[in-house]
């Protein structure tokens, strides 16, 4: 709106040149620099995808000339995508493609910046209209478009490809680029990236375990897969046989983490075994963000009847046998502490069993996620009826201690019988407005079967009525964490976007 | 031990005579474990040789054995109620695994021992022997059995508060149908070792909500705080046997850390009274100091939002505001809703553990969301875009566009706003500003944009980045919509235009000569050219110069004027060719400059058209898309050589028609 002539002489100029443009706008030289400090436009919320910085260089600058220019603004945007397809901080042109048709990421960026006082279509004798040249990252994407007196808000596109996600991006907008001199001003008030990207996936891993099980050794090709989707993953240990509130807390922690780095606030997690109870018993804590979906490989969400065993066990020696004196070498101790399936332990074997299930599914503690999807597994390969060392347990007990994976299956499928009740909560009136609350329970005839299960989870428990099954597979517990069975889930969780 | 059965008056089996309601709240299948496996232990002492363990069948299909015997050169062998052996001790099929294949390695063995089909009733003996122990230890023998009755405790939940009543329940099954003619009694051991019998009954009374289940019920109320040991034995006769069951769980009762006095929900408004959002307000008073979760909700019949909070407790009263947002409270209910609040579970979060912390009550409060004031956003765009073409005054383009789309303000005043608009390609149509004084409630932004400016691109046009704002307000939209799929020259002013192609007689009469001769006369007929084996053919070479025109062809008509003809009408077909190949003109073409031989011509690039001649003297106009198309290309790649073939084979030399005039007529929409 204003024409310049001459530095620094600015209000005398705006009052004798632009009187035309002042009648436009019925804006007075008071309402101009009041207008220009700042366009009462509100930046859209930092989330996921939408990325913002509203002060600092560039910014706010009241109205600059080309002389004062070029306004160099600074916009970092943190990696929402994982390394495997970034080279030097940009998505992989050969990748892009493909990144985009999974919907991983959006074509293009949507550049916003409310922009005040571009005379792009002014017409004054001498002088060529307005043009301010905006650049991202080095490469010109486009003029403003504006009005003379006004914020308006511009919207320029640049492909998802020209985007760091290493370094800050810089948005550089050159002045007044048609005219020689000092002609017109502008100021910018706030800039935003805006792209489409999926949510974050955080993998968790079940009891005996670290984040190293998603490895290729132990989940073929899951790492491989998520790194060719181009999602952001990540995957962190918690406690190896931790209890579900304590590893909840350490999720949630590093959750955190991660979604304040992409101002996220939202995640999908895919947990294997008892990885899924922690979510779960996350959810039941509290967490600030929102978890989009659980998908589970295996979850005991019922329980599992071979923990109550090793519970049983396992208590037994600790509180009978040792103590006592009729074991004083703690040979059967030590036989008992050796669990029915190998490795896990006290405390978060307890939280496997069918009667803290039973509880935290009662008191919501458990099938508090929305969408929760299942896999179970049935380890009987060839679905004989009997299980063999090898292949059926290979992958998910060393050599050795094989016999106790037949065991366990054995056991869990032929001498466990879990029956499964429905639970009313009823309020009974009481005194002073308040009823107590009860929960009750009720059982509906179900002809018994035998247990089919992956050695350490039934088929029934990994598939709960609150999840949505995605089916079962035939493999181990341990063996089930594949690249086909991820599928599933992602296959699922694209549709919740 | 003091074994004693307490007379247990509860107020809470006098309130189930009193009407109970049903709160909305997952109902989950909770599992029970139903297995009957026994672990039985016997000592083995410094000297001993043999060691025999005692089992009691009563029912069973399968039985399986595993035994821990930490002791060298153990043989374990099975003999039934009769005194026969059933599995002796060198039996080939039991398993035995040695310790030392652990690390550490641990004395003796796991001994597994084959299954027995169909145990009769009575006692088995399992039978070690080794040879003398030299150090004291213990066997351990797990007892599997595969029983088509089955008994489980059947309470869904582990923990309580102190002031709570619990549930007691056990299911009796046979082959997964209740057993209703059992016997059940439960033994609850308190922390204090005493122990109270209390008998279970499947009538539906009181606390058993379900008569002919299968599941035993009865009312407990604890004394006090602490671990209680839940025994429950079934007795039932079963094909004339009596089988006896059991099933423990251990049960924790805790010292509420809260107490809560009082649930309520309540609006949050504004200044203005309208509603931000609805707090479910939790009065209490924290025993504890402490991390709290409190799950909750709220719901109206089957509607309901589940909600986490988390909060730091102080000791000693305050208030806990648990809050549901305007938006989600419009996403989940229904307009008429009543709200009730879900009993509050609160959880205090220990470092390892998340431990009961109230009473589960539930306070009486509703809350109908009709009697809420929602009120709007300051500024709210609709989304529903109206577009008007604004004809010119002949009706053949569009000079302007006007767009419309609802707006609504909380406050009259003036609002200005932007919005980008762009073609189909993406390009850059216009920014777009406007400004208008909006009264207070449902009002629309209009505002028109010059044809001239949709020249650039096609439609259909998107209009994005809306922005609207007033001061103090704003309100974005990423995309408002689109216009119907308009061409770039509908917005273009058309042009009318008469041209006449040059033309040319083209004519070989028999073998005479070796060049066609270029008549004056211009006729069609005679012999096809292709196969003719009489050449005496005519042709029509007409051309036409576009290269004057620029633009987007609308509409195109050929005007073919035929003068007599040798026949009696009517006269045969005549096809009408484009020529493509451009290296030629007026002055030196010949007839074979478009054939050298007899045969099809391939520059006579294609049909364009045919027409039937049924009336000489008569004009004859070819149009429809085949001429559009050639007459654009032309446009497109200027020539001054565009050439038409008028051909037809009536297969005699003394068959022809004039053709005397060519004329094409253009409307188009120039660059």
């Amino acid at each position: 709106m204003k024409i310049h002539t001459r530095h620094n002489i600015l209000l005398p100029f705006i009052l004798c040149c632009s009187t035309v443009s002042f009648a436009d706008t019925g804006l007075d030289i008071e309402q101009i620099q009041l207008l220009s400090g700042g366009s009462g436009i509100s930046p859209p919320e930092e989330k996921l995808g939408t990325y913002v910085v509203d002060s600092g260089p560039g910014l706010d600058t009241g109205c600059t000339f080309k002389s004062g220019g070029p306004l160099v603004i600074e916009l970092p945007v943190p990696k929402v995508v994982n390394d495997s397809v970034l080279v030097n901080g940009k998505i992989d042109p050969s990748k892009v493609n493909e990144l985009i048709n999974e919907k991983i990421i959006s074509a293009k960026v949507q550049i916003s910046m409310p922009v005040f006082d571009v005379d792009s279509d002014a017409s004054v004798p001498g002088r060529n209209p307005e043009i301010d040249r905006v650049s991202f990252n080095g490469k010109v994407v486009g003029i403003l478009q504006g009005t003379n007196g006004r914020w308006t808000e511009t919207r320029l596109e640049v492909p998802i490809e020209e985007v760091d996600f290493l370094k800050p991006n810089l948005i550089t907008v050159d002045i007044d680029v048609a005219n020689p001199q000092d002609s017109w001003c502008m100021s910018v008030d706030w800039v935003a990236l805006e792209f489409d990207v999926a949510t974050p996936i955080v993998l968790a891993h079940g009891i005996n375990s670290q984040s190293d099980s998603w490895d290729d050794d132990d989940a073929p090709g899951v790492i491989t897969r998520l790194d060719e989707l181009g999602v952001r993953y990540e995957r962190y240990s918690v406690g190896k046989n931790g209890s579900t509130a304590g590893n909840a807390k350490q999720l949630a922690t590093h959750i955190n983490g991660l979604l304040d780095e992409l101002k996220a606030d939202k995640v999908h997690i895919i947990a294997h075994s008892k990885g899924g109870l922690d979510t779960q018993n996350m959810q039941a804590q509290g967490v600030d963000f929102e978890i989009e979906s659980l998908s589970t490989f295996s979850t005991p969400h019922l329980g599992s009847v071979a923990a109550d065993f090793s519970i049983i066990a396992m208590e037994h020696a600790a509180t009978s046998y040792h103590p006592s004196g009729a074991d004083p070498h703690g040979y059967a101790n030590a036989y008992l502490t050796l669990p029915t399936f190998v490795g896990p332990q006290l405390p978060g074997i307890r939280d496997l069993t069918t009667d803290v299930a039973a509880n935290a599914v009662a008191t919501g503690m458990r099938g508090n996620i929305d969408n929760t999807f299942s896999i179970g597994a049935n380890a009987d390969l060839d679905q004989d009826g009997v299980i063999q060392k090898d292949p059926d347990i290979v992958g998910l007990f060393p050599y050795f201690s094989r016999w106790a994976g037949v065991r366990a299956w054995q056991v869990l499928r032929n001498y466990s019988h879990a029956a499964y009740v429905s639970t009313e909560t009823i309020v009974v009136p009481g005194s002073m407005g308040a009823g107590q609350v009860v929960t009750l329970v009720t059982y509906t005839a179900t002809a018994t079967a035998a247990q089919e299960n992956d050695v350490v989870v039934t088929l029934a428990s990994a598939n709960p009525s609150y999840a949505q099954s995605l089916g079962n597979v035939r493999a181990n517990h341990s063996t089930m964490k594949t690249r086909e069975n991820l599928e599933r889930f992602l296959n699922k969780i694209k549709t919740i976007r | 031990m003091i074994n004693t059965i307490r007379a247990i008056v509860s107020y809470f089996l006098i309130s189930l005579t009193a009407s109970i309601c049903f709160v909305a709240a997952a109902n989950n299948d909770v599992p029970l474990n139903m297995s009957t496996h026994k672990t039985i232990t016997q000592a083995i002492e410094v000297g001993h040789t043999q060691t025999t363990i005692p089992i009691v069948i009563d029912h069973a299909q399968t039985l399986a054995l595993e035994l821990i015997a930490p002791i060298e050169g153990v043989s374990v062998g099975l003999i039934k109620p009769s005194g026969q052996t059933v599995i002796n001790p060198n039996d080939p099929e039991t398993v035995i695994i040695p310790g030392s294949e652990y690390q550490p390695g641990l004395p003796g063995a796991t001994v597994i021992l084959p299954a027995v089909s169909n145990p009769v009733q009575g006692v088995w003996q399992i039978v070690l022997t080794y040879p003398e122990a030299t150090y004291k230890t213990i066997v351990i023998a797990k007892v599997l059995q595969q029983t088509s009755i089955a008994f489980g405790v059947a309470m869904a939940m582990n923990e309580f508060v102190v002031g709570e009543s619990i549930p007691l329940a056990a299911l009796l099954t046979h082959d997964g149908t209740g057993m209703t003619n059992g016997s059940v009694m439960f033994e609850v051991t308190e922390p204090s070792n005493t122990v109270i019998n209390l008998e279970a009954f499947d009538t539906g009374q009181d606390i058993d909500h379900q008569a002919g289940d299968g599941i035993y019920s009865k009312e407990f109320m604890p004394s006090g705080a602490g671990d209680h040991i839940i025994k429950a034995t079934a007795q039932v006769v079963h094909e004339g046997v009596s089988v006896t069951r059991e099933s423990s769980k251990r049960i924790t009762v805790r010292a509420a850390s809260i107490d809560i006095n009082k649930v309520s929900l309540e609006p949050v408004l504004d200044e203005t009274g309208c509603v931000l959002h609805v707090n479910q307000k939790v009065e209490l008073f924290a025993h504890t100091a402490g991390e709290y979760a409190f799950n909750s909700g709220i719901y109206s019949g089957a509607e309901r939002i589940r909600e986490v909070k988390r909060v730091a407790l102080s000791q000693g009263a305050q208030t806990v505001s648990i809050l549901y947002e305007k938006e989600d409270l419009v996403k989940s209910f229904s307009s008429d809703a009543i709200l009730t609040p879900q009993p509050l579970y609160v959880l205090q979060l220990e470092q390892n553990d998340n431990v009961l912390a109230n009473v589960r009550r539930h306070f009486e409060s509703k809350l109908a969301l009709e009697s809420i004031q929602f009120c709007r956003e300051a500024i709210e765009i609709v989304k529903d875009l109206t577009t008007t073409p604004e004809m010119s005054a002949d009706g053949a383009y569009i000079t302007a566009l006007t767009f419309q789309f609802p707006v609504y303000v909380e406050h009259a005043g003036s609002y200005t706003g932007s919005v980008n608009i762009s073609g189909v390609n993406g390009k850059r149509i216009d920014l777009v500003s406007f400004s208008k004084h909006l009264p207070q409630g449902d009002s629309f932004f209009e505002f028109t944009v010059s044809g001239e400016k949709f020249q650039k691109d096609d439609g259909p046009y998107t209009l994005n980045s809306l922005l609207v704002y007033t001061r103090g307000h704003s309100a974005r939209l990423g995309e408002l919509g689109h216009t119907p799929a308009y061409k770039k020259e509908d917005f273009i002013p058309k042009v009318n235009t008469s041209l006449t192609f040059e033309m040319i007689g083209l004519e070989r009469n028999n073998w005479q000569g070796t060049q066609p001769v270029i008549q004056g006369r211009k006729r069609v007929g005679g012999y096809v050219r292709a196969g003719a084996s009489i050449p005496y053919d005519y042709e029509v070479l007409s051309s036409l110069d576009l290269s004057h025109i620029k633009g987007t062809l609308i509409d195109a008509s050929i005007d073919v004027v035929v003068g007599s003809s040798s026949l009696v009408t009517p006269f045969t077909q005549i096809d009408v060719f484009s020529v493509g190949d451009k290296a030629w003109n007026m002055s030196n073409v010949s007839y074979d400059h478009f054939c050298q031989s007899f045969t099809l011509c391939p520059p006579w690039k294609a049909d364009v058209t045919s027409f039937n001649a049924t009336s000489d003297n008569a004009t004859y106009t070819l149009q429809g898309e085949a001429v559009l198309n050639l007459l654009q290309a032309w446009i497109d790649n200027p020539s001054e050589n565009n050439g038409i073939v008028f051909t037809s084979s009536p297969h005699e030399r003394s068959y022809f028609i004039e053709i005397t005039d060519v004329k094409v007529n253009l409307t188009y929409a120039p660059e």
